[in-house]
């Protein structure tokens, strides 16, 4: 994989907050993504997700939006799902005067970064995967539209981007897209979002036993048309080789 | 069968095309995506004795994945740690891989698991080997990218480095040299090579990456 | 003394010649694969961490020296961690990086290691590495590498901040106004201010540390 850089420019006159640029390079192992600000312009991201930015950026972390449990609640369950991997923190970034300013997101572990364009398409991101996304970009971030089963649980949470304007997603690894036109079977460790519209069932690779002796962990069988895009890694598996050799914790 | 190694150097997968009846075995957990009629079995590796012995000493796992269909299809495998994938035409010859960095293989090809020796055991990568013999197609990962070096003479490798090497040569394990580098130089043990033949050895480890953590946890 | 890098970026290595008389000093654990002239002594380093009152588990107080015996050979050194890494030609300077992006050096370099952050109650900040001579040094980072040349002011979340040249002021604060990145720590960050060069990473070593907590064991009572 050599370099890949590419730059984005998305505009939208009628809505100010929309129109910024965004640039995405995946170098190697590693991306990230340069957004670059202009006086009036919004941009949100999942906090944590911003690593450096000029001097004249407001940065505001503020609490996803809950149903009831006030400050203290709302501050627990932040740190379970911090914990979780996935923060429970957004930021939106302004500019504080009257320059451009820049802003840059990178994800959490090793792999590359997409853009993807909201509007004629509505993506669903698996949990880890969301990044960011401009002002326009309707964020649900309590999706829980997926069929639960036995199956449901933290890592099942999934960030529905709808309206108009652009979303960034991160992978461990390298980010394939796949067209479905039937069906298609992906280990659910390696999505990172796919196109509203498709339909899926949550379960075994290869029937209860042997899934259990192969290794093989949740499955999730497509049906239909649409897009979906993958990693070519799957991140529990890291946790599962690292963890065990790691200091135990304080519970 | 048809293979592709996609993603090398940094993300290597293999995405393979059966055809009726064809079978891949992959390592646990390491499928990724497939089509949609494929079936996912398991197969036991070696005798069972042996294999929980090697699951003790921190080995591959007992089982592999068993993918195959009447009518074929796709499937596409990826190792645990992100790094290159290598393919091997396996014609007779035997070659010895380290405990990670097997993949996949088709069935035509031998796995048998070997004890590396005692001292291998506090390496951190399990104490066992792989030697792999047979006919057909080999496909084994490093953790970052690999590099091959012909020997001629003695070399020396830290051992959560190697990734395969030709049974041409023979090895010994220990320390740096001196006691107080073998217990202090944070090297542990390394592998002394000599003889004739190819080592392939990988630029990452998974020890040197949780020493790396350490001392930033919370 | 020749070098050259391998696998570049994102997994790189450093394999470097040297001949009689020369000596390469590198992190404990970074030798990957050595050919047999090779020798190596282990001291104690300098500049011990007294007076912090934080103890700081995993670090290692000692350095290697490798050498040849006979003829030249070759030394092969690694990072712990995925990323660049980055030769530097240091010309009479003073460098302050991250703990854990030194890797090795070659000539008349010093190394010691210091704090940079604010003490008392919550004792945030970064273990730092002071690096002042004349030679090459050679430093990783995590994730990919940027540098910039820092002409005013720069933010960057501490986290991600390899190594700066010393001519640069910074203070470490916090961002946000609300409460709730208060207590998490959500985001320590280093402003630079000033003319000079800051290496920056694209991946945190803190944030990886909380990605895993879940993946580790759980303490037992009779530990």
């Amino acid at each position: 994989m050599g370099a890949n850089a590419y730059t984005i420019r998305v505009s939208g006159l009628a809505h100010p907050e929309v129109a910024m640029s965004v640039e995405v390079t995946n170098r190697g192992a590693f991306g990230s993504a340069l957004v670059m600000l202009q006086p009036g312009e919004e941009f949100v991201s999942e906090a944590g997700a911003m690593y450096r930015a000029s001097g004249n950026m407001d940065i505001d972390v503020k609490t996803r939006k809950r149903e009831g449990g006030g400050l203290w609640g709302a501050l627990k369950e932040g740190a379970k799902a911090m914990f979780a991997g996935e923060s429970f923190f957004l930021s939106t970034y302004r500019v504080k005067d009257n320059s451009p300013g820049e802003v840059g997101l990178a994800p959490i572990l090793q792999g590359e970064v997409s853009s993807l364009e909201v509007g004629s398409e509505t993506w669903i991101c698996a949990g880890g995967s969301f990044m960011g996304a401009s002002g326009g970009v309707k964020l649900d971030t309590q999706y829980q539209g997926l069929k639960k089963g036995m199956f449901s649980g933290e890592g099942l949470v999934y960030v529905r981007a709808s309206g108009q304007g652009e979303l960034l997603v991160s992978a461990y690894g390298r980010i394939s897209e796949v067209e479905v036109r039937g069906g298609i079977t992906i280990d659910n460790g390696h999505i990172v979002a796919f196109t509203e519209g498709l339909e899926y069932d949550i379960g075994k690779a290869g029937g209860w036993i042997a899934s259990a002796l192969s290794g093989e962990g949740l499955v999730m069988k497509f049906r239909g048309n649409g897009r979906i895009l993958v990693q070519s890694h799957d991140r529990d598996r890291l946790g599962g080789a690292l963890g065990p050799l790691l200091p135990p914790r304080e519970g | 069968m048809r293979f592709e190694i996609q993603g090398n150097p940094d993300y290597g997968e293999v995405v393979v095309e059966l055809g009726p009846n064809e079978e891949l075995l992959a390592e646990s957990g390491a499928m990724s995506r497939m089509s949609s009629h494929m079936e996912a079995k398991s197969k036991r590796l070696g005798s069972f004795f042996g294999a929980i012995i090697r699951k003790m000493f921190g080995g591959e796992s007992f089982f592999v994945g068993r993918f195959t269909h009447p009518d074929g299809g796709t499937v596409a495998v990826a190792p645990q740690l992100p790094g290159t994938v290598t393919h091997r035409q396996m014609n007779g010859d035997h070659v010895f891989l380290t405990a990670g960095a097997f993949l996949a293989c088709t069935p035509g090809v031998n796995i048998k698991a070997v004890f590396g020796g005692w001292r291998a055991f506090f390496s951190g990568e399990g104490a066992f080997l792989i030697e792999v013999s047979g006919t057909g197609d080999l496909f084994y990962n490093a953790y970052g990218g690999v590099v091959e070096k012909d020997v001629d003479g003695s070399f020396t490798v830290d051992t959560g480095h190697l990734v395969a090497f030709e049974p041409s040569l023979q090895y010994s394990i220990g320390g740096m040299g001196n006691w107080k580098s073998t217990f202090l130089s944070g090297e542990g043990l390394v592998m002394k090579f000599q003889g004739n033949g190819k080592i392939w050895v990988q630029t990452r480890t998974l020890s040197g990456l949780a020493g790396w953590l350490t001392p930033r946890l919370l | 003394m020749r070098h050259r890098l391998v696998c570049e970026p994102s997994y790189a290595a450093v394999e470097i010649e040297l001949s009689p008389g020369e000596e390469l000093v590198a992190e404990a654990g970074a030798m990957a694969w050595m050919d047999d002239s090779i020798r190596v002594r282990t001291e104690a380093r300098g500049g011990l961490l007294k007076g912090i009152g934080r103890r700081f588990t995993g670090e290692s107080f000692f350095q290697n020296t490798y050498y040849v015996e006979g003829t030249a050979g070759q030394i092969a050194l690694a990072p712990g961690v995925p990323g660049d890494i980055i030769p530097y030609e240091m010309q009479n300077e003073v460098l302050i990086m991250e703990r854990g992006a030194y890797l090795g050096h070659i000539g008349d370099i010093e190394t010691s290691v210091s704090f940079e952050g604010f003490r008392g109650v919550f004792a945030e900040g970064l273990l730092a590495l002071q690096v002042t001579g004349t030679g090459l040094l050679f430093f990783n980072a995590y994730g990919d590498i940027q540098e910039i040349a820092v002409d005013g002011n720069y933010t960057v979340d501490s986290g991600y901040a390899v190594a700066w040249q010393a001519s640069l002021d910074y203070s470490i604060g916090r961002t946000g106004r609300s409460i709730s990145s208060f207590l998490f720590g959500d985001q320590l960050i280093s402003r630079y201010h000033g003319k000079g060069k800051l290496w920056v990473q694209t991946r945190s070593p803190r944030t990886l540390a909380s990605w895993i907590h879940p993946f580790r064991r759980v303490k037992s009572n009779n530990q």
